[in-house]
């Protein structure tokens, strides 16, 4: 860079000039600063008196009517502010903002921070769509079917069964009175939701939820539960009959037809069905919320 | 809060009366400048009222003027100029008319020196660069300080200095130039 000149004192020149300006606008008189600046004054009065002739052009300019331009300003105005009552980003937003303070890059990052807080706040609390398979079942939906067999007391009882999820097993207890009917093992059912054991009057008295590892796969085809029966006999004595293990045929009430594998034409919105449009729309909304934000942004960067 | 604080927080608000004032306050010294940077009263006008509406969009944003209106507002104004010229991918060089300067041709017959060393200056700030005609309107013209135009011009206080006094010797130098060919011309009328 081109050195400035400097007077005898050392000052640069520009320092000088700008000294004397600001006196001048501080109110002090033009003779009053030349003089003061000794022999700078014969460079030095030339060149505030031009700055003063520049000031004087303010008058010589004609400035048309400002009245048409105020009318768009606050017609804008009121166009900008029916605008931001209906939308998200002018209100919220922007009084967010405004309460943030600072440079337009910094306001924006924190918008972007707060935002990526929610989205994240939202997968957690409605799931990721990579984990949602492992908790929700694949299987098509299908008709509530129920599965009779008739058993002995203390029996082993096998039950076919071709679709979910309520398996009703029924049987006819040897003991007399009626007996309490007691679930002694944990039945074996891949995979099903629960095993319930009616009395023979078809009344439901345990249901027993079975643990299964896979919710998905094998289809499920066998239900083994070992049932024993308990006959109250008197007030102080009990007597448990065990049977001996009779398998007993399935006979569902229902038979599945080829057409049972394909998904009813009108499905109820339930199960996985209504699962999965809620998370699309929480999804899609939190996305929504995110583009918001950072175009919102951009415009603050910008 | 100062009054400008207050300001900035009701025009934000889009209260009317804020915005009414801050339109008295800047329209007249936004046009000049864009004026002297243009040439042409039409678009003058124009771009003057765009600034405006540049000024809402701005305010809607939340933002506004960290020091005063002034040097914020002009800073709007200078961009919308920049942008006019790169539209027009024209250099920013005002032809000096008849037009520009309709105050001077009514004082002609009163005052014929001091209309022609006016009519001089003005054809002096044309000649010079665009950033030494920004110092020499914003700095003197329109009467910002010193930290306020560097904030317009996106430069430093002392780097405002520099400027200024060069901007002001380059005025000067155009000014003797545009002079003694008026009386040039005089003389050879004569």
């Amino acid at each position: 860079m081109e050195s400035s000149p400097r007077n005898q004192s050392g000052t640069p020149t520009e320092d000088i000039f700008a000294a004397a300006v600001e006196r001048l606008e501080a109110g002090e008189s033009l003779e009053e600063v030349l003089t003061s600046f000794g022999s700078e004054a014969e460079w030095l009065g030339p060149l505030i008196k031009l700055t003063a002739e520049t000031h004087s052009l303010q008058e010589t300019i004609a400035v048309p009517s400002s009245e048409a331009s105020l009318n768009n300003f606050l017609l804008a105005a009121e166009n900008l502010t029916l605008e931001s009552s209906d939308g998200l980003k002018a209100g919220l937003l922007s009084r967010l903002v405004r309460k943030i303070g600072g440079p337009p890059v910094t306001r924006a990052l924190v918008i972007l921070i707060l935002l990526l807080i929610v989205l994240g706040w939202g997968l957690r609390v409605f799931g990721l769509p990579a984990l949602a398979p492992l908790t929700r079942p694949t299987t098509t939906a299908s008709p509530v079917q129920t599965t009779t067999s008739s058993f002995t007391v203390g029996s082993t009882v096998t039950l076919a069964q071709t679709s979910l999820p309520v398996v009703v097993a029924t049987g006819t207890p040897t003991v007399t009175p009626s007996p309490i009917l007691t679930l002694t093992s944990t039945p074996t059912v891949t995979p099903t939701q629960f095993v319930e054991i009616a009395d023979e009057t078809g009344e439901s008295v345990q249901s027993v939820e079975a643990v299964t590892e896979t919710l998905i796969s094998p289809p499920l085809t066998e239900i083994t539960a070992t049932i024993e029966a308990t006959s109250v006999l008197s007030d102080t004595a009990e007597e448990t009959q065990t049977g001996v293990t009779q398998p007993v045929e399935t006979t569902p009430e229902t038979e599945p037809t080829p057409e049972d594998d394909d998904p009813p034409p009108f499905l109820p919105i339930t199960g996985i069905w209504r699962d999965d449009i809620r998370w699309q729309i929480e999804i899609g909304f939190l996305f929504l919320l995110l583009g918001l934000g950072i175009k919102f942004s951009f415009r603050l960067i910008r | 809060m100062t009054l400008d604080d207050q300001l900035l927080e009701r025009a934000r608000r889009f209260e009317p009366e804020a915005l009414r004032a801050l339109h008295q306050q800047l329209y007249q010294p936004v046009y000049r400048y864009i004026y002297l940077k243009v040439g042409e009263t039409k678009t003058s006008e124009d771009l003057a009222s765009e600034v405006f509406i540049r000024v809402l969009e701005a305010l809607k944003q939340g933002r506004g003027w960290s020091t005063t209106p002034q040097a914020w507002v002009f800073g709007i104004a200078r961009n919308i100029v920049a942008d006019y010229y790169r539209r027009r991918e024209r250099r920013p060089e005002v032809e000096l008319d008849e037009r520009l300067l309709p105050a001077i041709e009514t004082s002609l017959s009163g005052q014929v020196i001091e209309a022609e060393e006016r009519k001089a200056l003005l054809q002096a700030i044309t000649q010079l660069t665009d950033e030494q005609r920004d110092v020499i309107l914003l700095r003197f013209m329109e009467g910002l300080n010193i930290k306020d135009t560097a904030e317009v011009m996106g430069k430093t206080p002392g780097a405002v200095k520099v400027l200024q006094f060069r901007a002001v010797q380059a005025l000067s130098k155009a000014m003797q130039r545009g002079l003694g060919g008026l009386k040039q011309e005089v003389h050879d009328g004569e």
